[in-house]
């Protein structure tokens, strides 16, 4: 990263060339470097070369650490006052006031200003295309991502937009007596073509001809389900297995949802690298351990009890009299899961909580999932499984979850609210833990196998209430089309019948007989060039287009070649004026990115002393890998 | 209302904001009247005064300007949201995909698509349209 910037500033900005060695970034390679896990050696280390290392730790890179931590806690901090100051109604009214412009203006200008600083910080903030997404499938999305299915009809309380159709009310055992299993061809549902193309509704498939069977629909009336109705059909049978108390819970569990299998997966090949960040971000390792703990188990990153590892006296005496833990139990024996969640049930968790200096429970930062594509922009994907594949997938810290939302800009097409503006994380991030990128981990979780979706079928379904003409449907062929083929010219006819049109037609036809004759004369002295041509061999076939070319060009009327001649100059004059303009607008962002990165590096380092230390560390570490 | 505060207790030890008082809650009704959005219904109220904002696996109940940036103040929240100045609305929470809201002309808690403000579901109690928001 240092270096690519090095070769931009290496022609606009000679003043800082030095940058190589000193830049922040630079420093903080090296610092991330040191902490990849090396092969081991041979050597045994002696016990000078371990105090050493603690002495390098304690006086350098902790303190590096801490400074690194403040600068992001403090750049946070900054956008979260801008963020909180673009949304305030007062603030921006002062604002307006203050430099005389409407609000409207002034709402716009911060915003603008907050992209900038989000920029600077590696958060880009880009358009979108709204694209129109059915309601049925984002339903679809959602059990995927969650794993649970929602029970769609006799709701406890309240209304649903969610509705089944009237083939699955209508359904009846006594239908299917008679239907063998074989006889569902589940190809020839459209919709069911959609929940396959989540891997986890495929692994559900080889039982869905058996459920039809029982609900009742027979093979023809499945090919009209909606997706409401095989999702109440799933439902049924899985709220039974997953549920004990399935006659009150209006959510069953499905299977492990995308969410929670990336972050298994997330944690199972970054362990020790996510630990590091969290140390470095200053959290308890408790938590941390905790936290892993849940989510290479669970896949959650919030909701547990982070508690002490072994017993207190204080604590074991209460348990012991409660009878939560066995007699045999002595001080200093490890605390085992089951205990938790025998003290947890009794109300008695506080006992075993584990607490900071002033005794309060440790906690940690909210750690959500981010959709890097977001389930409205999905639409331009082939296929929807998509949206919650490990790639789109990012898991991300507060506040940096709501700063990736801060500049979502919402337009309204056809009465309904659509997303037209986001923040986009970069494809690999797969934790994004600070705006430095020493927060943030990079994973490739390799290409997904799916397999790509029949158009022929999704044509089958049609939209629904959506009738946005801006708005650019997915099953809709016309987007491929170019504009011209998408909205031809109307030529306007021209009726003999009326005198203008007979003048105008006659005009036409003297015109074009002028034209003719002008061509005949033009072609007349070419002829016998054009013929002499033709009797010479051709040496090969690339030649021969070009003497084609060279004869068609000379065919044309003269006053037709000279236009082409105009035209090529003037051709010529753009691309030339273009390309300066190209290179003048690449001089002007170097130049940008240079004066920002020394505004940065300035303001970051206003102690000199300081400055200096960081220099030879810098230097020191790079000469020592070398 | 006391079986959900009871059961968010249970499952979120860690991230419940501590009760927020009647002064805050009078300023708060107060901005959002002036932002243009309708006051929080006193069911929610209730809750507020049981803990000021919720955070659970993704999905959140706003609080008033809660003491940690783990949780999301109700008014910035709603002038973030596509529903800042809509008179009748009031958002009260949200999950990865959905807004929770509060609907003063209908008097019914709302599950609104983030996306194109379609609404999914709609229940005259506060206590299951949390249940749907938390997944609980």
């Amino acid at each position: 990263m240092a270096k690519k910037r090095i070769e931009k500033l290496d022609g606009a900005f000679p003043d800082f060339l030095d940058e190589e060695q000193t830049s922040l970034d630079q420093i903080f390679d090296i610092i991330s470097l040191s902490f990849q896990p090396k092969a081991p050696t041979s050597a045994v280390l002696s016990k000078d070369d371990l105090e050493a290392a603690d002495n390098l730790y304690d006086n350098k890179i902790s303190k590096i650490c801490d400074d690194i931590l403040s600068l992001e806690q403090n750049a946070a901090t900054l956008i979260q006052a801008d963020i909180e100051n673009l949304y305030k109604g007062s603030f921006v009214r002062d604002y307006a006031k203050r430099f005389q412009i409407s609000e409207k203006e002034a709402k716009e200008q911060l915003r603008q200003d907050l992209a900038e600083k989000l920029n600077a910080l590696g958060m880009n903030c880009i358009d979108k295309r709204h694209y129109a997404l059915p309601r049925e499938i984002k339903h679809i999305i959602r059990m995927d991502f969650y794993g649970t299915i929602d029970k769609i009809d006799e709701k406890n309380d309240g209304k649903s937009a969610k509705e089944l159709s009237a083939l699955y009310l209508n359904r009846s055992p006594q239908k299917t007596k008679d239907v063998k299993l074989q006889d569902y061809n589940l190809a020839s549902s459209p919709i069911w073509m959609i929940y396959r193309q989540f891997r986890s509704f495929r692994l559900l498939e080889r039982n869905l001809p058996k459920l039809l069977k029982n609900a009742g629909i027979t093979p023809d009336e499945f090919t009209h389900l909606n997706a409401y109705d095989i999702s109440q059909v799933l439902y049924n049978h899985y709220i039974h297995k997953s549920k004990p108390d399935a006659d009150k819970s209006e959510r069953a569990n499905l299977f492990l949802g995308a969410k929670y299998r990336f972050v298994k997966t997330f944690i199972r090949h970054n362990k020790e690298a996510f630990k590091q960040i969290m140390n470095l971000r200053g959290i308890d390792p408790r938590y941390t351990d905790t936290l892993i703990k849940n989510m290479a188990q669970y896949g959650i990153t919030t909701g547990f009890d982070v508690v002490e590892k072994e017993y207190s006296p204080e604590t074991l005496d209460i348990l012991k009299r409660h009878k939560l833990v066995p007699e045999d139990t002595e001080i200093g024996s490890p605390i085992k899961d089951a205990e938790i969640s025998r003290i947890k049930e009794a109300g008695l968790i506080g006992l075993i909580l584990a607490r900071d200096e002033n005794g309060n429970p440790i906690t940690g930062p909210e750690i959500t999932i981010h959709h890097k594509i977001a389930v409205q922009d999905s639409g331009e994907r082939i296929n929807f499984a998509e949206v919650n594949q490990f790639q789109n997938l990012c898991i991300i810290i507060e506040p940096y979850h709501f700063f990736a939302h801060s500049l979502d800009r919402t337009k309204n097409i056809n009465g309904a609210e659509c997303y037209v503006s986001r923040i986009e994380i970069e494809k690999n991030v797969a934790f994004y833990g600070g705006f430095n990128k020493i927060f943030q981990l990079e994973h490739d979780f390799g290409t997904p196998h799916y397999n790509e979706y029949d158009h022929e079928v999704l044509k089958q379904i049609a939209p629904k209430e959506n009738t946005d003409k801006e708005a650019v449907f997915y099953w809709d062929e016309q987007k491929k089309l170019s504009r011209r083929k998408k909205f031809p010219r109307k030529k306007k006819k021209i009726s003999p019948k009326d005198d203008d049109g007979k003048e105008k037609l006659s005009r036409k036809q003297k015109k074009k007989e002028n034209l003719s004759e002008a061509i005949e004369k033009e072609k007349r002295p070419h002829k016998s060039k054009s013929s002499q041509a033709e009797k010479k061999p051709l040496k090969d076939t690339a030649q021969s287009s070009k003497t084609e070319k060279q004869e068609n060009n000379s065919a044309k009327p003269h006053v037709l070649s000279k236009r082409i001649e105009q035209l090529t100059r003037k051709k010529d004059e753009y691309n030339k004026i273009r390309a300066e303009l190209i290179e003048k607008r690449k001089q002007y962002l170097s130049l940008r990115a240079a004066k920002k990165s020394a505004i940065k590096t300035i303001s970051q380092f206003e102690d000199d002393e300081k400055f200096e230390k960081f220099i030879q560390y810098a230097i020191r570490m790079q000469n020592k890998q070398k | 209302m006391n079986n959900i505060i009871q059961h968010i207790k249970q499952i979120t030890v860690a991230h419940l904001a501590s009760p927020v008082n009647t002064q805050k809650i009078i300023l708060c009704q107060k901005e959002l009247t002036q932002n243009g959005n309708a006051m929080l219904p006193n069911a929610f109220l209730d809750i507020l005064h049981s803990f000021n904002a919720v955070s659970y696996d993704g999905a959140r109940i706003f609080g008033i300007n809660p003491e940690s940036k783990v949780f999301m103040d109700i008014v910035l929240a709603n002038q973030m949201s596509p529903l800042a100045g809509k008179q009748n609305m009031v958002l009260l929470g949200c999950d990865e995909f959905d807004y929770l809201a509060y609907n003063a002309q209908t008097q019914t808690y709302q599950i609104i698509d983030k996306e194109d403000l379609e609404v999914l579901e709609e229940y005259s109690e506060i206590e299951p349209a949390i249940k749907h928001i938390l997944k609980i």
